[in-house]
């Protein structure tokens, strides 16, 4: 009984073992199974039985109900190594572990292998990791750093890792590439690199460099390098240092990028803002930029405040209507719709008054258009007052010319007048041309004096022009330097005329000797007067003519006229004589005046 | 004895100032007048001139050129209307281009007909015209 019972005690004992070795079992992470392994009649090992599970095992390998089957039954096709692997440990007796993928499982284990009952048993135990799931993140990692490599070659980011301890200077191609050198030509140095940098750059960069290390910082510099081809290229880098436990540097490293082409880019902007800037600053003509819907200017330049009298900060905020430049609120809205609808506005005409009071007239274009982000109006205003001023100028000379031309019709109609009453009709054409040319030849000179003054030398020799060979010879000219007034320079002019076509024909210059005297002087007593003589002699003997003709009038009256002076003629046997006399004023030019 | 009105005498004929800077015009707008049954009462080429003859009254109308060697003859227009003369303006001036000072008086654009001043002239001075 006792035995019996004893044999049931033990039993019961190994009943209970067996029991918490089982809860045990089941309640590990790890897939636990015992086998015993199948051998051929060679004795060689070619499957195995299950034994045990538990339920991790079912978990992990999902192969279930596999108790006292054999591996091969439930995966077919599976790979020999596992067995010759269980074999082996089953042989020798030694614990054996090892990772093992199965393509059948579509896992990856780390296994356990312990052969039990000792050397030679058949039996082995086997705990089962399933490291698939690590194995994939490590395997992530790897793809991870290998696309990182990938993405950085991609964009041509130079590398450089600097570990001070080991005086090891990793870079990558393209770092080297960057540096206008040969991947791997030359070692990977502080020096080799510093020796691709700008000259002007070297101090600032090493300076910075120095102090990341120094202060466990930072590293970020944009410096010019001697790139591909020696070609000058903008880099920016950005680094680390990493330091060890006791807090001391022990490394540097980082990343490189070419950014010529934004470096141009923020260049381009800045010439053309800086051009755009100056443009505004200098312009002659007042700038006001405005905000389209807020009406508020936002900046104007330099000449509009000027114009206006405020400085800029004063202007900003204001609107149009309150600086003077439009009436009202309703004409600055007016504005804006009617910008909205053709873009651009413009007022020929408005009258602007300064913070002084000072009124200008002024002409306004405003455009609308976008600034990137918001719609703003730009008004170009000119002061147009100096322009209104030449129009106002320009329509005075008009009709200045209008009246001087008209006036000189109306002598040419005096002349002709007169010229047809003087003689025959048949050389009425013959004596106006002649009188007309005289006369044009007095504007001719006027013209060429700006219309200011003739010297008297001068209208002698242009009206006399059909004598001008005798002149000084048989045609005697004395007098000062004098310059004559317009309408003197025409009367006396027309007389002179007159004298040289009566002398050529009846008196001193119609035969071969006859000489004429032209003298001319001014005196100061007692009041400035202007004197003149015409006196011939050694012509013909002179007749006193029965009727005055048109010459004589003008010789006589004409001259007379136009000075306000005296004229007159006298026709003595030995020769014709005129004289005339008047007052200086009447005659000479004011800065001739001035002179005398 | 009964008073008998006289018959009008013979009409005196009409004295006119002519202010003008052109001697060449001056002297044709002498001859017209003239030859229109007018007596010329005296010929001023300067503003100065001009004045003085205004201020002595010596005569019943003017010709006025509105400028005179570049001087506007606008005073002597005042001056002629202060004194109630009426006066024909002439001119190189377009209408337009007339300084205000003359507005109102009648105008002859220069060049110009000179029977068409003699008509003017008799027109202000209520003279019937000569056919």
């Amino acid at each position: 009984m006792l035995t019996e019972a004893n044999g049931e005690d033990s039993r019961a004992t190994s009943d209970l073992d067996e029991q918490c070795y089982r809860h045990l079992l089941e309640s590990i992470e790890q897939g636990f199974s015992l086998i015993e392994l199948i051998h051929d009649s060679a004795g060689r090992a070619v499957d195995y039985r299950f034994l045990k599970t538990n339920q991790a095992f079912e978990r992990q390998t999902g192969l279930m109900n596999v108790i006292g089957k054999t591996a091969l039954e439930v995966v077919p096709d599976l790979e020999p190594q596992w067995v010759e692997t269980y074999a082996r440990v089953a042989q020798t007796g030694e614990p054996f572990a090892f990772e093992q993928g199965s393509l059948a499982m579509g896992r990856v284990f780390r296994i356990e292998a312990v052969g039990l009952d000792g050397t030679g048993s058949q039996k082995v135990a086997l705990i089962f990791s399933d490291i698939t799931e690590s194995r994939r993140s490590e395997q992530r990692l790897i793809k991870k750093a290998e696309s990182l490599r990938l993405a950085l070659e991609a964009a041509e980011m130079g590398v450089w890792d600097w570990n001070f301890e080991t005086g090891e200077n990793t870079w990558n191609d393209a770092m080297y590439l960057m540096l206008g050198l040969k991947p791997n030509a030359v070692p990977a140095s502080y020096e080799t690199w510093i020796g691709r940098v700008h000259p002007a750059d070297l101090v600032a960069l090493e300076i910075r460099f120095a102090e990341s290390l120094r202060f466990d910082g930072e590293f970020r510099a944009e410096y010019r390098v001697l790139g591909p081809h020696d070609t000058v290229r903008w880099v920016a880098a950005r680094g680390r240092t990493a330091s060890d436990t006791k807090g001391k540097i022990i490394r540097s490293y980082g990343v490189v990028t070419d950014v010529s082409a934004r470096k141009i880019i923020n260049q381009d902007l800045r010439i053309s803002e800086t051009r755009y800037r100056r443009l505004f600053e200098c312009a002659h003509d007042g700038v006001i930029i405005l905000d389209s819907g807020t009406r508020r200017i936002i900046d104007a330049n330099p000449f509009m405040t000027n114009l206006l009298g405020y400085e800029t900060a004063e202007l900003v905020g204001k609107e149009l209507y309150e600086i003077g430049l439009l009436k009202d609120d309703a004409a600055s809205r007016s504005m804006i719709e009617d910008l909205k609808r053709n873009n651009q506005v413009r007022y020929d005409n408005l009258p602007l008054e300064s913070r002084t009071g000072r009124h200008q007239e002024v002409e306004v274009i405003a455009n609308l258009y976008d600034e990137g982000n918001r719609p703003v109006i730009q008004c170009n205003i000119r002061d147009i007052t100096e322009r209104k001023r030449s129009e106002e100028h320009l329509k005075m000379l008009m009709a200045e010319v209008n009246h001087r031309a008209k006036n000189l019709l109306a002598v040419v109609q005096a002349i002709a007048n007169q010229t047809a009453k003087e003689g025959l009709p048949e050389t009425f054409s013959a004596r106006l041309s002649a009188r007309i040319v005289a006369l044009a030849a007095g504007q001719d000179l006027l013209v060429r004096n700006q219309w200011q003054g003739v010297q008297l030398s001068e209208l002698v020799a242009a009206q006399l022009d059909h004598f001008r060979d005798w002149i000084g010879t048989r045609v005697l000219l004395s007098g000062p330097s004098v310059e004559m007034q317009p309408d003197a320079a025409q009367g006396i002019g027309m007389a002179l005329h007159e004298l040289g076509t009566n002398a050529a024909k009846y008196g001193a210059l119609s035969n071969g000797e006859g000489k004429v005297f032209i003298n001319w002087e001014v005196d100061d007593v007692p009041v400035p007067t202007f004197s003149m003589s015409w006196v011939e002699r050694g012509g013909p003997k002179v007749i006193t003519p029965v009727r005055l003709g048109f010459g004589q009038t003008v010789i006589g009256r004409m001259a007379k006229a136009a000075v306000q002076g005296d004229a007159g003629i006298s026709f003595a046997e030995e020769g014709l004589r005129w004289s005339l006399s008047a007052p200086a004023e009447n005659v000479l030019t004011r800065s001739n005046l001035a002179r005398s | 004895m009964s008073f008998h009105p006289s018959p009008d005498p013979p009409k005196a004929k009409k004295r006119v100032l002519i202010v003008e800077d052109e001697a060449m015009i001056a002297f044709m707008v002498e001859e017209s007048l003239n030859e229109g049954g007018f007596e010329v009462a005296g010929v001023a080429g300067r503003l100065e001139t001009a004045l003085t003859f205004i201020e002595l009254g010596q005569f019943d109308a003017a010709v006025l050129d509105s400028n005179l060697a570049g001087v506007s003859a606008g005073p002597a227009a005042a001056a002629l209307r202060a004194l109630g003369r009426p006066f024909v303006v002439v001119s190189g001036y377009l209408p337009s281009q007339q300084q205000e000072v003359f507005v109102g008086a009648p105008c002859i654009q220069k060049p110009y007909d000179p029977q068409s001043l003699i008509d003017l002239l008799r027109d202000i001075l209520d003279w019937p015209r000569l056919d």
